[in-house]
Parts: C-alpha cells; sequence; structure tokens
C-alpha cells in the first residue's frame, strides 16, 4: 500500500529528481581523479601533497567560518572540497604549505563567503585564489616542478618558454607529449587527455553542457590560428595553445562552474567566446604568459549583464507582449 | 556648533574616503605605503583648510554665477603652494606622490567642502571643517597605506617587520590590493560608525 | 536664487582673485625655487657618487652631454682630472624594452672601459620582481665587467649574466642598457684619440 507523503515543491528552476548540491560536487570531484593521477604520476608526492593540504584547508576554513559566525554553512556539501581540488590543480608542485593556506583563505573567505556563501559568488573561488597568489608570489608561482624530476628542478612552463623565448625554442616540443601531459605546469594543467576523460563523465550526467567549452576551446583555436597563419615563425600553433596551459582545465570545469556561469544559451555562446578571446589576446600580446584565469574572471564579471540580454526564448509568451 | 559630534562626523560617519567615498582615485593610487598615505593625506589637509578658510572669507563677495570657477581658482592656487613647497622641502616624497599632488584639484572632497560648508559658514568653522574633514581623510589614507605596506612589503614606515628574503603579499602594494583593503576597511568603519551613533 | 549681480562685478572679482593668486603663486615660486633645482641636482650627484665610486669627482660638470648609442640617446656626465685625462663616465642609458616600458640606469664606467656600478634612476617595473634590478645581489655581477671579458647577455640567452629570477625580461633591458653605456664609452675613447 502506498504511503501518504507530502510532495515539496522547490522554486524554478527545478533540478532533476535526486540532484543535490551535494551530489553533484562530489560527482565533479570523483571526475578530476584522473587528472589527478596524471599529475601524481608526473610529479610523485609532491603532487599528492598540493592536494591533500589545499582540500583539507578549504574545508576547514569554511567549517570555521561555519563554527564562529553567524552564516549558515554546510561545510561538507562538496563546494569547498571542489574548491580546494581546484585550487590545488592550478598550483605547481612545489607550492610551500603557506602558500596553500593564503591561496584556500582567499578562495574560501574572499572569492566565496564575502559574497554570502556558495551561490552569491560572482567569481570562480578558485580562480580568484589562483590570481591573487600569481600577482602577489610570482616566483613560486611561476617556477613549476619538471615533470618527472625527482631531484626537484624547476624549470618554465611551455607558455612561459613561447612568451621569453619566442616560439623558435619550442621548435622540437611533441604535441602528443603535451597532450598526454608531459610538461611543466600547475598540477591541473599537465594532462588534457585525461581531463577531457573526466568531462566525458560530466557530459554523460548532463552536469556541463557543450556550449561553453565547444566555443572557449573554438575560440582560442580560432584566433590563435589567425596569428599562426600570418607569422608561423613568432606565433606557435593553435594546438599547441589548446594542450598547454589550464585551456583544457578552464573550459571544461572553471568556465563551466554552475554559480558562475551564464543560464542561457546565448549567453552561454557569448560567455564561451569571450573566455577564449581574451585568453589568446592575453597570451599572443600580454605581459602574463598564460590568460585562462584572468579570461574567465573577466568574463564572470559579465554573467548577469549576458543572462539578462540574451535570454531563452519563453514558451507561451507573445512577442509584442 | 558641537565640537565633538563634528569630530565624530569628519572622522567615521562622514568620513570622506569610507564614509562618503569621495577622492578615491588619490586614496587608492597614493597608499603604497604609510609614509605615502601621510604625505598624501597631509597635503590635501594644507589644500583644504587653506580653501575653506579664504571662500569662506569671501564667500559674500564671490557672486553665485561664477563661484565654480572661482573656487577653483583658489584652490589650485593653494594646491600649486603644496606642489612647489613639497618639492623644495620633501623631494623624494614628492617624487614618489608625483602626479598625484597636482591631482588634488580635482578632489571632489575640496571642491564638495567649499560648495557644501565653506561659501555658507563663518571662517572659524569653515577652519575646522577643513581641519576636521582633511584629519579624517589623512587617517583613512595612512590606516589602508600602512596595512598595505606591512601586507604588501612587510614594512611600516620602511621599518622592516620580517627577513627580506621572506616573501610578502606583493597584490598589496598593487592596485588591486588597495580595492580589497578598502573594501574591508570600508566594512569596519561602517560598523565603528554604526556603535559611535548607537545603534548596533 | 538670489538676485542677479551685474556683469561688471561678476568680471571685476574673478580678476581680482586670479590676479591675487597669480601674484601669490609668483612669490612662492622665488622662494621655492632655488631649494626645488639644488633637489635636482641633489638627486644626480648622489647617483654619480654610487657608480663612480672611488672616482675623483671634483671636475663633474653640471650638465650631461649627449649622444647616440645604436639610435637611442644617450646623457654622460665626465669626470677628468686636473690635467685633463679621462678618470671616468657615468652614463645615463634607457633599458630598452622592460616589462613595463623602458626604465632609466645610470651606469658608471672606469678609465679602463669596465663598469663600476648601476644605479636605477627610474623605472616602472613589478615591485618584487624587476624592482630587484636594485638589488644588490644582481648589480654586483656586473661590478669589473667590461666588452672584453664578458657576453653582455643573459644566461638564458646564451650571456654570462644571471637573470632575476622570474624577471627575464627586465634582466634582459638591464642587461642590454648597461652594454649601450659600455658602448658609449668605446665610441668617447675613440672620439678622444
Amino acid at each position: 500500500m502506498p504511503e501518504n507523503r507530502p510532495v515539496f515543491v522547490d522554486s524554478s528552476p527545478l533540478g532533476r529528481a535526486g540532484e543535490s548540491t551535494r551530489k553533484i560536487m562530489y560527482t565533479v570531484s570523483l571526475t578530476l581523479v584522473p587528472a589527478l593521477g596524471v599529475s601524481v604520476w608526473m610529479f610523485g608526492f609532491e603532487a599528492l601533497r598540493v592536494l591533500l593540504l589545499a582540500a583539507v584547508f578549504c574545508v576547514g576554513i569554511e567549517f570555521a567560518a561555519f563554527r564562529f559566525s553567524s552564516f549558515k554553512i554546510d561545510s561538507l556539501d562538496g563546494s569547498a572540497l571542489l574548491t580546494g581540488i581546484l585550487l590545488a590543480m592550478n598550483l605547481p608542485a612545489n607550492a610551500p604549505w603557506w602558500l596553500i593556506l593564503v591561496g584556500s583563505l582567499v578562495a574560501v573567505g574572499l572569492g566565496k563567503l564575502v559574497f554570502g556563501g556558495l551561490g552569491q559568488n560572482i567569481f570562480n573561488p578558485a580562480l580568484v585564489a589562483r590570481v591573487f597568489l600569481l600577482i602577489s608570489f610570482p616566483v613560486q608561482m611561476t617556477s613549476w616542478l619538471k615533470p618527472g624530476a625527482v631531484d626537484g628542478s624547476t624549470g618554465a612552463t611551455p607558455l612561459g618558454i613561447l612568451k621569453t623565448e619566442g616560439a623558435g625554442a619550442l621548435a622540437q616540443t611533441d604535441l602528443l607529449h603535451l597532450a598526454v601531459g608531459q610538461m611543466g605546469g600547475s598540477l591541473g594543467e599537465v594532462s588534457a587527455i585525461a581531463l577531457l576523460l573526466g568531462a566525458a563523465w560530466l557530459f554523460y550526467k548532463k552536469y556541463i553542457t557543450w556550449e561553453i567549452p565547444v566555443t572557449f576551446m573554438g575560440a582560442v583555436l580560432v584566433f590563435s590560428g589567425i596569428f599562426y597563419l600570418i607569422n608561423p615563425a613568432q606565433y606557435a600553433s593553435p594546438l599547441f595553445h589548446l594542450f598547454t596551459g589550464g585551456v583544457m582545465l578552464g573550459a571544461l570545469y572553471m568556465a563551466t562552474d554552475m554559480v558562475t556561469s551564464p543560464l542561457t544559451f546565448k549567453g552561454k555562446l557569448i560567455f564561451g567566446i569571450g573566455c577564449g578571446f581574451f585568453t589568446a589576446l592575453i597570451r599572443l600580446f600580454g605581459a602574463y604568459p598564460e590568460g585562462v584565469s584572468f579570461a574567465i574572471l573577466f568574463m564572470n564579471a559579465f554573467v548577469p549583464l549576458l543572462d539578462r540580454y540574451f535570454p531563452d526564448k519563453k514558451f507561451g509568451v507573445l512577442k509584442n507582449e | 556648533m558641537n565640537l565633538k559630534e563634528n569630530m565624530i562626523r569628519s572622522f567615521f560617519t562622514e568620513n570622506p574616503v569610507t564614509g562618503l567615498l569621495l577622492g578615491l582615485c588619490p586614496t587608492l593610487a597614493t597608499t603604497t605605503s604609510a609614509e605615502n598615505g601621510l604625505g598624501m593625506g597631509l597635503a590635501t589637509t594644507f589644500v583644504l583648510i587653506g580653501s575653506n578658510v579664504v571662500i569662506s572669507l569671501l564667500r559674500k563677495q564671490i557672486p553665485d554665477r561664477v563661484r565654480i570657477p572661482a573656487f577653483i581658482v583658489i584652490i589650485a592656487t593653494f594646491v600649486t603652494i603644496v606642489d612647489m613647497g613639497m618639492q623644495a622641502t620633501m623631494y623624494d616624497l614628492h617624487k614618489t606622490l608625483g602626479l598625484f599632488i597636482p591631482l588634488i584639484v580635482v578632489n571632489c572632497i575640496i571642491l564638495g567642502r567649499a560648495e557644501a560648508f565653506a561659501s555658507k559658514n563663518s571662517i572659524g568653522h569653515s577652519f575646522l571643517d577643513g581641519l576636521f574633514m582633511g584629519l579624517g581623510f589623512t587617517m583613512s589614507l595612512f590606516i589602508l597605506g600602512a596595512i598595505r605596506e606591512v601586507l604588501g612589503s612587510g614594512q611600516i614606515f620602511g621599518y622592516a617587520l620580517i627577513p627580506a628574503d621572506w616573501p610578502t603579499i606583493l597584490i598589496f602594494v598593487l592596485a588591486p590590493g588597495a580595492f580589497i583593503t578598502l573594501g574591508f576597511m570600508m566594512v569596519g568603519m561602517n560598523k565603528i560608525s554604526k556603535l559611535l551613533e548607537g545603534g548596533n | 536664487m538670489s538676485k542677479q549681480e551685474s556683469d561688471f562685478k561678476v568680471i571685476t572679482v574673478l580678476v581680482i582673485i586670479a590676479l591675487f593668486s597669480a601674484v601669490l603663486l609668483a612669490y612662492v615660486n622665488t622662494i621655492t625655487r632655488g631649494p626645488i633645482e639644488g633637489n635636482k641636482k641633489a638627486e644626480m650627484k648622489k647617483a654619480i657618487a654610487v657608480v663612480l665610486q672611488g672616482v675623483d669627482l671634483k671636475n663633474i660638470p653640471q650638465m650631461p652631454r649627449q649622444m647616440k648609442v645604436d639610435k637611442s640617446i644617450v646623457k654622460y656626465f665626465t669626470a677628468e682630472s686636473d690635467s685633463g685625462a679621462l678618470l671616468g663616465v657615468a652614463f645615463v642609458v634607457k633599458g630598452p624594452n622592460g616589462f613595463s616600458g623602458d626604465f632609466d640606469v645610470m651606469v658608471g664606467v672606469d678609465a679602463d672601459g669596465s663598469v663600476i656600478d648601476t644605479y636605477v634612476l627610474q623605472h616602472k617595473e613589478t615591485p618584487g620582481l624587476g624592482d630587484k634590478m636594485n638589488g644588490e645581489a644582481f648589480k654586483s655581477q656586473f661590478r669589473k665587467k667590461n666588452l672584453q671579458n664578458a657576453k653582455w647577455r643573459v644566461k638564458k640567452d646564451g650571456g654570462d649574466i644571471d637573470a632575476l629570477t622570474a624577471a627575464t625580461i627586465t634582466s634582459r633591458a638591464f642587461t642590454h642598457g648597461v652594454e649601450r653605456a659600455l658602448l658609449g664609452f668605446e665610441k668617447l675613447k675613440g672620439n678622444k684619440h
């Protein structure tokens, strides 16, 4: 005999049955495992250390904020954990503990809590922390552990080499190596293929949709491709730009963050193109070798406008109304 | 006019920087250290007192139609005096503050006080208004500069607080750090203002 | 709105205020002009004293002379002995294409054409990175180097100069600037003989 249970209906938009914030956050975290595996394979124990510290710090700081303030925060809803993991993926494997602590404080405090917690933040917390650290500690944030280096020797990322020494210095780099992840970089930058693997599951579960990743990568390919065609001796190939740095991580995991990306179809397209365009612009002409984080943060600021001026078609509404 | 009330107003509830949000351009640009903040604040205070007194003195003579040009000429005169005076006596500080000294002319707080207060009140009151508002501005710039110097350079008044090879949070000496610090300062100042007004 | 004042009064008041302000400023200018000039010279003197350490600066000129080294204007002060022998030259050169544009460096060169010391006059390089070019650790490697005993490129480009950590572009510009000063010295010596 069926039970009589009251049915609660939340306000729109209504999610699919069984999908809670908690479940989404933990699923996204799990799909990052292949990419994290590659970083541990490349950088060894150091990568694991950075990952654990970042996760513990982020969850701990949010938990402390919950204890000592009037905020209502569920510090175990997985969002702090995901922020921690994403932060770790933006750090070099040789990041000292205090760098991770400052980063976690900035991510959770300045990136999320000052706006009123999860769902209220305008900017992607992990990226806020990355940019804060990059500007504050340029030395620590630009000396990357070389992959497979047991002696702890550091070097520049392929993009860094491109910026300081020009495209000529990269003549021998193998695109396949870049795609697998055999290069210097932050934990999450290294393996494009592992990131795609994890993201495939998110596509299947419909946690992320194609619009932002495709337009983001497309825009990077198109804009860097135009300059490559003009002068291949000076500019790196578009595929090089796609497989190095944070484009994969940014396009699949950062730009698609549910809270800080547009909700509407056209909004998503413009958001993705904007991210890709600014990434290419900063990489080609900016002072910093890498532009993904700046581009996404910049476009984050436009999300409310995009949602407002490019709404989805509403069914059942007459045009002239 | 109640002196104590006036002071509280200038320093907290209507503090030019954290309460009225006026003159933010020099505030954000020059406060990379406590010394710079203090220097900029005091230079502005001098101009503010001078222009307030002179404008109050001439308030019955200046025709309403041309009051803004007249105010600007008076303010610009005092700014130029400060500019030349600082170059002669504090050359190094003037070099770091650079362009922002002449720009005191267009600092809203000065024309704002001239228009809202000095052109309507007696000389004595205008002098005090200029002094308090100027010191309120100086206080904000000094606190902002001190926080940014400690966090960004690990120093206070050029005196090192940590060993030279320790990394400092560079963002605080750069522009984004100015905005972040100002944001948190405003939170604190609003809280103090509320307490002083008897609220909670 | 109060009554309209006559045009005559409006103009008179403005003119009087402007006149008064002009007189006041002229007066302040006469007082401060001397000290300001003095301060500017003192700063240049201080820099010269640093970069030409150990050189007799008795006959240093007040104003610099100019020449062109690879299309860039280089200013220089020559220190000479009483008999007119060249003791050293302080060059003001541009470090070209730094991280945030060009910057001005003063380079002291001794009579044999080796660097005595360097001094950054003004720059816009990143605090904490590029501005370490004024630090002892970076500056010391330039001392006693000349065009013959060193390759004037950073190590990354196959030269002898250790670049600052994470500030290769600044180091490159600085190195180039110092090299310019040395080339200027060659040119100066060539003219003398």
